[in-house]
């Protein structure tokens, strides 16, 4: 049925300790000369329950930070420095063994292509079943039980006749929820859910978008969203953070970074979106020039060949994340920081 | 599923008709009088004109093909002079003998080679993967009945740990134990050229798979790495293994002709060898029929695999 | 008013259903049904909707990639037909970017490989004059030069897509039917990447089927709007008016399901939510094809088959297939959810 839903009015859940933290996360690709640095010194933290949408552009590292984080970096990649913290944890150091009891119960990870992250010789019920059975020590059918619960709790209809299906019979909707059954089937502390709609269809993924989020604040689970669409961030998420070639640039409370973002990038971003409700005579003034690449990295600040308020720090110094005005509620990383008090002058304003 | 398998096997009947043109035309292009080439040189001219006779060889060449498939129903494929015996039942005889060399080597090579492959790609870039790149490459380039005679003169005649030619059957004085001391170097030597490839391919078969977005989810929630391959990554990349087995199978076939030739295996491959040497067309037509139609046979039951192997083939 | 470049008239699209593996066919998907549109020369027509709508069919049909079961297509001026049979003559007056560019891209090639191949096969530039060409070709999709030599595997999604673009544009066709092009890029590139599209159809005069679901990049690049559900047109018209005042209750979904990136709005805003699976295409319903999931359904819309039609009082070229359309608490349920969306 098609149904108006009530509005939900925003809602921040803040808890001052952090369930999950990455502290100055490096990675890197190759060896020696060949090494390529992908992700450079990340931070993030997610308290309990809190939802975290991490943003950037395609290359920038999101995926990346968050593999790091599992444990699960193709062959070639490595962590080159900082620290995982689950629940206080260093995970980095965990051995093969115990980082794979890490996985699926203490993080779990929703990855970026739906239609492609379910084995397609295996039915879903066995795919689903198959850690409760083998590592989480369940019979059968206690596991069976487990999996028509979840199956119903993400909506897919007829969960018990569903467990038989192999994925090529579900929609692609069906099996983003399948997904995201199976990532929360050992009640994670922290669900990593990497685009998890970039696949879908609208009315897909704004339902996918909600489904998400209640289960985050039924089971209180620590959410990491990433997404490159920025409307998704700001239905979903408590906090943003903005990565830029591999670093964050900018974070804050969402309504803040949406009302008056500092950093040039997310400015530019913001704008750009805001342009596509123009005319089509009208040309859209997008961000110029190229996201930047790993493998050459600039000197200085790594947005300063894209940026319009460029100085020459800029192209010498790479500026420290750092928030001197807001009390360290929004830390920026840029020299100039020229939307510094536009962002306390208009903390009440929209962004359009 | 049935039928799938009702459609493939109409699909065979065209190809087996081609097979049974092709040895017709065998004995038709070989030079001299057909008869002088079936009967062999020896045969006395009586003899000659009464095949001559029973086979129609005075007819148009369309009514001699209709004779020629008439015998075959009635599974009559003429004569051998080498062993003076029908060829049906030089044949039958020996189908026995190379059908058991030909699947135990194909048991050896696919279970040998699927295991030594996954082995292999359990840790990509290890040692025993390096080791097992040497050993495919060993095999690939070593010809068969080359290394027939090395294990002949290693197990056999050095170490004298085996027999080296003939067979036992199951039944004689000897018993089991022998037959299968008889098969163990012919088995291998037959085995080894495949058991490589088929090792090869199923190592890149899961390295391809192992890259997949569903491995990662099953790794994302805490899976092993040795149920990653086993379940997960093995399965899909069956179906390519499969096809590799599948083409594996025809080239044992050839392969047993020289592999029965160097171990004095009485089978066909034998009859075959010596046929050739002694020009016995009838023998050559029906062996090379009977392998030819065993070849499409196998293919079909490939494919049959393949189809139950791929959930989606299965549905399409 | 000239004739349209691109015209399509009453486009069906079936495939048969095959069961009990292989060859026996079961019945048939209706993946188009019954498709009228034009495209008018140098402009764009948007074509949504959601996954298995028939978007794609629709837009392989134009091209001469899937078989027409009904219907005729025009190609400036030219029956798709005859084009055909003219050897080469499709491929260089009407190209396809297609939805995914893992699928569309041999990992096997490198990319100013897989560019080259292209131009060569269309005798369009051999060797060095090639090396040049595929130099310019990435330039113009804002790819780096120097990844001529890198595999498909070894590029971020996005610099995937854009090969893909470059690839189409090698060509240089009079028509693309872009399926889904920018949708997995990121805001920026996306910018960049409509801004190039909409330079060369300004230079070049190209016309554009430009298929997506993210509505607020169709509604920057679009001249009209035509809203597909299970291979039906349930809306087409201006892009202005579609957007502003929906006439129809599932573009009005569509529409509200989009998240607008302002967080005190998308929180806050009234949704209609789309609850049933779509239709299946297999064995359509009579009647409207979206009446399960119709907050507006009644009898006549299980029963018959709304045509497309104005509204009285609106912009006659704005048309909508739908029985209630016209009553006013469907108008008043519709506006209120258009306000939400559009901010
Ligand atoms: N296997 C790999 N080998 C070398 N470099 C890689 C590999 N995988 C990714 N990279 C590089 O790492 C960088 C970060 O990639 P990552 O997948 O984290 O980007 P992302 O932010 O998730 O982008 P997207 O939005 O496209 O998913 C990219 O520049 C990419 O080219
Ligand atoms: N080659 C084919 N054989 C059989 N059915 C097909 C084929 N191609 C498409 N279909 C079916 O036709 C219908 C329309 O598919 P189409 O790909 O056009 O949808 P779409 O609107 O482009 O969806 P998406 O947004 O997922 O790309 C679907 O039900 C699909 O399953
Ligand atoms: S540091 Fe300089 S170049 Fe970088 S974002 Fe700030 S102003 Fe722009
Ligand atoms: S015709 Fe009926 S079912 Fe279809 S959209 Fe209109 S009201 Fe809804
Ligand atoms: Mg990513
Ligand atoms: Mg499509």
């Amino acid at each position: 049925m098609m149904m108006f839903t009530k509005p939900h009015p925003a809602q921040t859940i803040r808890s001052s300790d952090a369930v999950f933290e990455v502290k100055d996360l490096g990675v890197a690709y190759g060896r020696d000369a060949a090494s390529v640095q992908v992700v450079n010194d990340v931070s993030l933290s997610v308290g309990r329950g809190e939802a975290l949408g991490v943003v950037g552009e395609s290359g920038c590292g999101k995926s990346q930070t968050m593999l790091a984080a599992l444990g699960l970096l193709p062959r070639g990649g490595r962590i080159t420095s900082g620290q995982v913290l689950l629940e206080g944890r260093n995970l980095v150091d965990l051995s093969p063994r115990e980082m794979r009891a890490v996985r699926g119960s203490g993080i779990a990870l929703i990855s970026q292509d739906a239609l492609t992250s379910l084995n397609p010789a295996m039915t879903i019920g066995t795919q689903m079943a198959e850690p409760m059975i083998h590592y989480g020590g369940m019979s059968r059918s206690a596991a069976r039980t487990r999996c028509i619960e979840l199956l119903d709790l993400v909506g897919i209809p007829g969960a018990a006749t569903r467990l038989a299906s192999y994925p090529h019979e579900l929609s692609g909707g069906m099996r983003q929820r399948a997904l995201i059954a199976m990532a929360i089937s050992a009640n994670p502390k922290v669900l990593i859910a990497d685009e998890p709609t970039t696949a879908l269809d609208v009315t897909t993924q704004s339902q996918i978008l909600r489904l998400i989020d209640s289960l985050r604040k039924e089971l209180g689970m620590a959410l990491i969203l990433i997404t490159h669409d920025l409307g998704v961030v700001a239905g979903v998420a408590d906090r943003v953070a903005v990565l830029y070639a591999g670093r964050v640039v900018e974070t804050a409370e969402t309504e803040t970074l949406f009302a008056s973002p500092r950093h040039p990038y997310t400015k530019a971003l913001l704008d750009t979106i805001s342009q596509l409700e123009d005319e089509v005579s009208e040309r859209l003034n997008p961000i110029p020039g190229l996201p930047p690449d790993p493998r050459n990295p600039v000197q200085g600040c790594p947005f300063n060949p894209r940026c319009d308020y460029v100085r020459d720090v800029c192209r010498a110094e790479l500026p420290a994340l750092a928030d001197s005005v807001e009390g360290g509620r929004h830390p920026v990383r840029c020299h100039v920081d020229p939307f510094v008090g536009l962002s306390l002058t208009m903390a009440s304003g929209g962004a359009r | 599923m049935i039928s799938f398998i009702l459609n493939r096997a109409l699909q065979i009947i065209p190809v087996i008709i081609g097979v049974t043109l092709a040895t017709f035309l065998l004995a038709q292009i070989i030079p001299g009088d057909p008869a002088d080439v079936l009967l062999g040189s020896m045969a006395s001219e009586e003899a000659r004109q009464q095949l001559r006779l029973s086979l129609g060889l005075n007819e148009p060449i369309y009514v001699q093909y209709a004779i020629y498939l008439k015998n075959l129903l009635h599974g009559d494929l003429g004569q051998s002079f080498t062993f003076a015996q029908p060829v049906t039942q030089v044949i039958v005889e020996r189908l026995f003998n190379t059908s058991l060399l030909a699947i135990a080597a194909i048991i050896l090579a696919s279970v040998a080679g699927v295991a030594a492959g996954t082995w292999a790609a359990l840790k990509p870039g290890s040692l025993r993967d390096q080791g097992l790149s040497v050993v495919v490459l060993f095999f690939n380039s070593m010809p068969s009945f080359w290394l027939g005679l090395v294990l002949i003169l290693t197990f056999g005649l050095h170490l004298r740990l085996l027999p080296v030619g003939g067979m036992q059957g199951a039944t004689g004085s000897s018993g089991i134990g022998s037959m299968v001391a008889h098969m163990v170097l012919p088995t291998i030597t037959l085995a080894a050229w495949s058991l490589a490839v088929i090792a090869r391919m199923t190592r890149s078969a899961i390295l391809d798979v192992i890259n997949s977005d569903y491995i990662r989810t099953a790794r994302s929630r805490g899976v092993g790495e040795a149920r990653i391959v086993l379940r997960h990554a093995l399965p899909n990349a069956m179906p390519s293994v499969i096809t590799v087995i599948g083409m594996q199978m025809g080239f044992l076939l050839s392969g047993a002709v020289l592999t029965e030739t160097v171990f004095s295996w009485p089978g066909i491959g034998l009859a075959m060898f010596q046929a050739i040497s002694t020009r016995d067309i009838p023998l050559i037509q029906g062996g090379i029929l009977v392998l030819a139609v065993a070849f499409v046979l196998i293919n079909f039951a490939v494919d049959i695999l393949y189809a139950y192997f791929n959930p989606k083939v299965k549905l399409a | 008013m000239s004739a349209p470049a691109i015209q399509l008239k009453d486009v069906s699209v079936r495939f048969p259903i095959r069961k009990g593996i292989l060859r026996r066919v079961a019945g048939e998907v209706h993946a188009v049904d019954s498709v009228s549109f034009d495209i008018a020369e140098g402009e764009t027509v948007g074509l949504v909707g959601e996954s298995g709508s028939g978007k794609s069919t629709t837009g392989r049909a134009l091209i001469g990639l899937a078989p027409l079961a009904g219907g005729t297509v025009e190609c400036f001026g030219r029956d798709l037909r005859a084009l055909r049979q003219a050897h080469g003559a499709l491929p260089r007056m009407s190209q396809i970017v297609f939805q995914d560019p893992y699928a569309s891209l041999n990992p096997r090639m490198t990319i100013g490989e897989t560019l080259k191949e292209v131009l060569e096969v269309h005798e369009l530039a051999k060797g060095h004059d090639a090396d040049q060409r595929v130099g310019r070709l990435l330039d113009d999709v804002g790819l780096r030069r120097d990844l001529a030599e890198r595999y498909p595997h070894a590029l971020s999604g996005g610099q995937r897509q854009r090969v893909a673009i470059a690839r189409a544009l090698a060509i240089e066709p009079k028509f693309i039917v872009l399926d889904e092009v920018v949708s997995a890029l990121d805001v920026s590139i996306q910018g960049q990447i409509v801004n190039l599209l909409q330079d060369l159809q300004q230079d070049r005069g190209l016309t554009y089927l430009f298929i997506t679901h993210d509505l607020s990049i169709v509604r920057h690049v679009s001249h009209s709007i035509v809203v597909m559900y299970g291979g039906q047109i349930m809306e087409k018209g201006p892009r202005k008016s579609i957007f502003s005042a929906p006439l129809h209750p599932y573009t009005s979904a569509l529409l509200s399901a989009v998240p607008v990136p302002n967080p005190r709005i998308e929180r806050m805003r009234p949704r209609i939510d789309v609850r049933s699976e779509p239709p299946d295409p297999s064995a359509p319903l009579p009647g409207c094809r979206f009446q399960k999931s119709c907050l507006f359904a009644t009898e006549i819309c299980r029963t018959s088959r709304p045509q497309l039609r104005s509204m009285t009082g609106r912009d006659p070229d704005h048309l909508a297939a739908c029985h209630h359309m016209q009553e006013p608490h469907v108008r008043e349920a519709l506006s209120r959810a258009a306000q939400g969306a559009v901010s």
